[in-house]
């Protein structure tokens, strides 16, 4: 109690006998005019402005820990209204694109042939917590494929709406798909695809193998010989068929194909 | 037993007194500056009659204004990125010019013309008497793992951008009107006059010299042997002007000033 009483006895004679740091007569003798007055207040004023941006720097860094953010996520869903706000134009297609065709766990510039079979349309809606992140660029490779694989998600593929969106569009995806752009990137694919279709549609019993047969890399490998899809650096051709003959859309994809592969031809 | 229950009474008892004592004490000097506080806010009062009445805005203590910045998110996480190496360094050296961003950040919360108040309002102390900091702008540089706030290493990295002669022109024309023009005659007398015209003498001292290399090379070694940076600061400044090649700019723009409150 003693001990109390001292020290704040202590502490009053540090904070009430310390000398005032104003001194007023020396700030009368310097004779300013409101005007300066008001100056060098502005001054003042915002020099505690940065003061106070300093000391919420301080504090955001003091209470910043990377894992109570969804930072990633917050930029995520931004990346996302960003695509859905140029959603068809070229820029938006060259994005789209470009995020299918390259693997960012490869970085591959082929992703086609790191896709495995199990490379397939989504079959739930994606909404995935992006962990650990703060690299934006990865950020945004997540956050398109995420785009485009929901997109893959609520796109109507009965054979009557590809046909549909085929015919109104393919002025616009010849113009927008150079020949260069497509012997690039699609002509592997567009041959193999034709390729192997032809191919597996002449085996008698195609229908009953991929009727009764889920995606799964080691059994595709079988059909029709294990030599012939040994041929091929990926699986992935042989999978996607499955899932057009089980969509009943696989004639209209064919056929969409083959005037795609005639198109750049010639 | 009882000796002992008499000796922890006593005891006690002295232990009461001596805590009465200090807080009588306590509350004498409680009063005294209470006292001491009417007296002050008497004499400014009177004070107040002699004076423009905004002089007393100046008293009021030193202080921040807590200033929430708007940063985008990305911006968010690149800034604290940054900031946990200041945090751990004191320093931005490995911190991938972040400090670019919270200036830009800076700039587009409070405005360009505001930073560069805030720069002025850096550079002088408002205590006792209003003048300009004698160690401007050294201070900015003042080692930087130890004293060097993140305040000054803002104000710094701002200042930086100014190296640049033709952006330095180019933004010199651009506020310069606005600051002649809230910065009066007496204003410019009083604080910045004496500071610009010893940078403007110490240009035309250099000038002068046959041969400045020998002359630099003087002034450099006084300053390292003698302690005295401080002192020939104002020599040293315009060999590294010449150095990043806008001491002629800024040499123009000195003289433009002084032409300006000459009038």
């Amino acid at each position: 109690m003693l001990y109390h009483e001292y020290v704040g006895y202590a502490e009053r004679v540090q904070r009430y006998t310390k000398e005032s740091p104003m001194n007023v007569e020396n700030v009368s003798a310097m004779n300013y005019t409101n005007e300066d007055i008001n100056t060098l207040d502005s001054f003042m004023v915002m020099r505690n402005t940065l003061l106070g941006c300093e000391t919420f720097l301080k504090e955001s860094v003091a209470n910043y820990n990377p894992s109570d953010f969804s930072y990633a996520n917050t930029l995520k869903e931004k990346f996302i209204t960003q695509l859905e706000s140029i959603k068809f134009t070229q820029p938006y297609w060259d994005k789209i694109l470009t995020s299918f065709y390259t693997d960012r766990h490869s970085e591959k510039s082929n992703a086609l042939t790191a896709y495995d079979a199990i490379m397939r349309v989504p079959t739930t809606y994606v909404d995935d917590d992006i962990d650990g992140e703060d690299n934006i660029e990865i950020i945004e490779a997540i956050s398109t494929e995420e785009y485009w694989k929901r997109q893959l998600f609520q796109f109507d593929r009965s054979a009557q709406s590809i046909e549909n969106i085929w015919t109104k569009n393919k002025a616009f995806f010849y113009t927008f798909m150079s020949k260069s752009k497509y012997d690039n990137h699609c002509k592997i694919v567009v041959t193999d695809l034709i390729e192997i279709h032809t191919k597996i549609t002449e085996e008698p019993n195609y229908k009953e193998f991929y009727k009764t047969h889920n995606v799964n890399d080691s059994i595709f490998h079988t059909f029709p010989t294990t030599q012939y899809v040994n041929t091929f650096e990926y699986s992935w051709p042989f999978s996607f068929w499955d899932r057009r003959f089980e969509e009943n859309n696989d004639e209209i994809v064919f056929k969409i194909l083959k005037e795609i592969n005639n198109h750049y031809q010639n | 037993m009882k000796k002992a229950i008499i000796i922890l009474g006593m005891a006690s008892l002295v232990i009461f007194g001596g805590a009465y004592y200090f807080m009588q004490k306590s509350s004498n000097l409680i009063s005294k500056s209470d006292q001491a506080v009417l007296n002050t806010v008497e004499v400014i009062n009177n004070v107040k009659k002699t004076l423009p009445k905004r002089l007393v805005k100046l008293y009021r203590k030193d202080g921040y204004y807590y200033k929430n910045l708007d940063l985008s998110k990305e911006n968010h996480i690149i800034i604290n990125n940054c900031l946990q190496y200041y945090v751990n360094d004191n320093s931005f050296e490995d911190a991938n010019r972040c400090e670019e961003l919270i200036v830009d950040a800076i700039i587009k919360n409070i405005g360009e013309v505001n930073l560069i108040k805030a720069l002025i309002g850096d550079v002088i102390s408002y205590e006792n008497d209003i003048s300009l900091k004698s160690n401007f702008p050294r201070n900015l540089f003042s080692n930087a793992s130890y004293n060097a706030s993140l305040k000054s290493q803002l104000i710094l990295t701002f200042i930086n951008r100014y190296r640049d002669p033709v952006k330095l022109q180019t933004e010199f024309d651009n506020y310069k009107l606005y600051f002649f023009d809230i910065i009066s005659k007496n204003l410019y007398t009083k604080l910045f006059e004496n500071y610009l015209n010893t940078f403007i003498e110490s240009y035309d001292e250099i000038q002068q010299q046959e041969d400045k290399e020998s002359f630099f090379k003087r002034i450099y070694y006084e300053a390292e042997t003698k302690n005295r940076q401080g002192e020939l600061w104002n020599l040293t400044f315009w060999k590294r002007r010449e150095l990043e090649k806008n001491d002629q700019i800024i040499y123009s723009i000195l003289k433009e000033i002084k032409a300006h409150y000459k009038n």
